[in-house]
């Protein structure tokens, strides 16, 4: 065991401590002494030139800031929404308020509205008159409130508006009386198929100027168009799309017309906002979905080929076919 | 979770974005929101090196017979019932199975007495949904609950539907 004891001490090694320690004591000092230096360039060059930045454009700042807020004050006060929300969308903007004051007017001596010889609006709440608490009935049933109808037909909302508006305005009419004469001929939705929608759309397409707005519109073409010919080759596959054709598609073109319209006018900036939101949105939503359908209905296509292959082969085998055929390519 | 079929989860979607529930997502952050839902496609690489794309959807949980589904209804009230009475359990676990027969039978009888106010019936609806989303949080492992859950969404579902049907045949009188 003493052979491998440690001889700790003698001059050699207390000479190899000394020079360490220099070694390392001088690194540290050139460290802590460049960093110090930084740290001293730092509070004497960065920090007056903040300070002196800071000094100079405070005021224009806060000018800003307070302009913003007393901007936002008036346009509230207008009654103009200032937030550029998708929610807000569904808040009523002026001529709204004004839409909501009549009908209020209107159910303080009567019990209901009438759109038409089936359809007819109830207020349920008589101190909160707002679209949430207006309900539609269909054939003495609850369909929605008028805020349901807004959010998924803002441009076919803008004509009930209208109607409306129109009717309360006329004279000497008696409870019972119907809005307007609505066409009997009615086109229903789900009976427009895709190539309608295709057209439809690439003619709402055209006068868009927002390039996002009109890429999106034309992915949902491109989409459409995979679906036709898969429809048009593969018939059973329709029954799979009727939804696209009796919700989605309608409502999505309405939010176009809506946008095209609001587009028009230059003076609710808020509302074209909040309507580009909703339609980019609606568009990337709806073009998910038509990714989605097509994908699934081409997955559909070939099992059902593969099945009607199968069913092929097995006829062919049965009839001793298929061993000729191999043993012919043999 | 099951996975949702694409119609299920477009009227989800749709749903919140009208109730403003996307307003603070820019244009990018909501395509990737899409993206990571039902509604997004998978992209994948064969051997070969060339990529190609393969949709989230699958339908496992329970759907409503499509020509049901699809058909023309004079009144909500028959689309309901109607929808409610052709649901397809194909491929649906047998464990939530029994949770969902029991909601959807219960709901069944529960809109026929309603069938003159169907608000009413809306609203008890979105009462309960509240009620057992919080039950199934609290319960991962239940799978009567899950099921019985699965339920009142697709409950919900048809309720949504058959409003937005109405609503269509509405905005299509009045025009544009």
């Amino acid at each position: 065991m003493a052979r491998y004891r440690r001889k700790d001490s003698g001059p050699g090694s207390w000479l190899v401590i000394i020079i360490l320690i220099s070694v390392f004591s001088g690194l540290a000092e050139f460290v802590l002494g460049s960093a110090f230096g930084l740290l001293g360039l730092f509070f004497e060059v960065i920090v007056p030139l903040l300070m002196f930045a800071g000094i100079l454009f405070a005021p224009l700042i806060f000018i800003g800031i307070g302009i913003k807020i007393i901007v936002d004050a008036i346009k509230k006060h207008r009654g103009v929404s200032t937030s550029k929300t998708v929610s807000s969308t569904a808040t009523p903007t002026v001529s709204h308020k004004r839409l909501l004051k009549q009908i209020n007017k209107f159910f303080d001596k009567n019990q209901q509205l009438n759109i038409d010889e089936e359809t007819y609006l109830l207020l349920t709440d008589r101190n909160n008159v707002s679209l949430e608490t207006i309900d539609i009935y269909m054939r003495e049933e609850y369909i929605g409130t008028l805020k349901d109808y807004f959010n998924a037909y803002p441009n076919s909302f803008n004509s009930l508006s209208n109607l409306i508006s129109k009717y309360l305005n006329a004279k000497n009419l008696n409870e019972k009386q119907v809005v307007e004469e609505i066409k009997k001929e009615v086109t229903r939705t789900f009976e427009k198929d895709c190539a309608f929608y295709i057209k439809e759309l690439s003619q709402l397409k055209d006068g868009i100027e927002n390039q996002q707005v009109t890429k999106g519109l034309e992915e949902t073409i491109h989409h459409l168009k995979a679906i036709k010919k898969i429809e048009d080759e593969f018939t059973e596959s329709k029954s799979k799309t009727v939804k696209l054709y009796q919700y989605y598609l309608p409502m999505l073109t309405d939010i176009v017309n809506n946008y095209k319209r609001l587009s028009l006018n230059v003076d609710s900036n808020a509302d074209f906002k909040n309507s580009e939101d909703r339609l980019l949105k609606t568009t990337v939503l709806i073009n998910g979905a038509l990714s989605t359908i097509s994908g699934s209905l081409v997955e559909d296509y070939y099992t059902e080929l593969n099945v009607d292959m199968r069913t092929l082969e097995s006829i062919l085998k049965k009839d001793g076919l298929v061993d000729e055929l191999q043993n012919q390519e043999g | 979770m099951s996975e949702k079929p694409w119609s299920e989860s477009l009227d989800e979607m749709l749903a919140k974005l009208n109730n403003g529930d996307f307003v603070d997502q820019s244009l990018y952050e909501f395509e990737k929101t899409i993206n990571d839902s039902v509604l997004g496609a998978r992209y994948q690489s064969t051997r070969k090196g060339s990529t190609y794309s393969t949709t989230n959807y699958k339908t496992v949980v329970p759907h409503i017979d499509r020509a049901v589904e699809n058909a023309k209804y004079s009144s909500r009230y028959l689309h309901i019932v109607n929808c409610l009475e052709n649901i397809v359990y194909h491929r649906y676990p047998e464990s939530k199975k029994d949770g969902y027969q029991k909601a959807i039978s219960y709901y069944l009888e529960e809109i026929k007495k309603h069938q003159s106010s169907l608000k009413a019936f809306d609203i008890q609806v979105s009462e309960d949904m509240a009620a057992y989303k919080n039950r199934v949080r609290s319960s991962n492992t239940d799978d009567y609950l899950r099921g019985y859950y699965d339920a009142l969404l697709m409950v919900k579902k048809i309720l949504n539907n058959s409003k937005l049907a109405k609503l269509a045949e509405l905005a299509n009188k009045v025009g544009k």
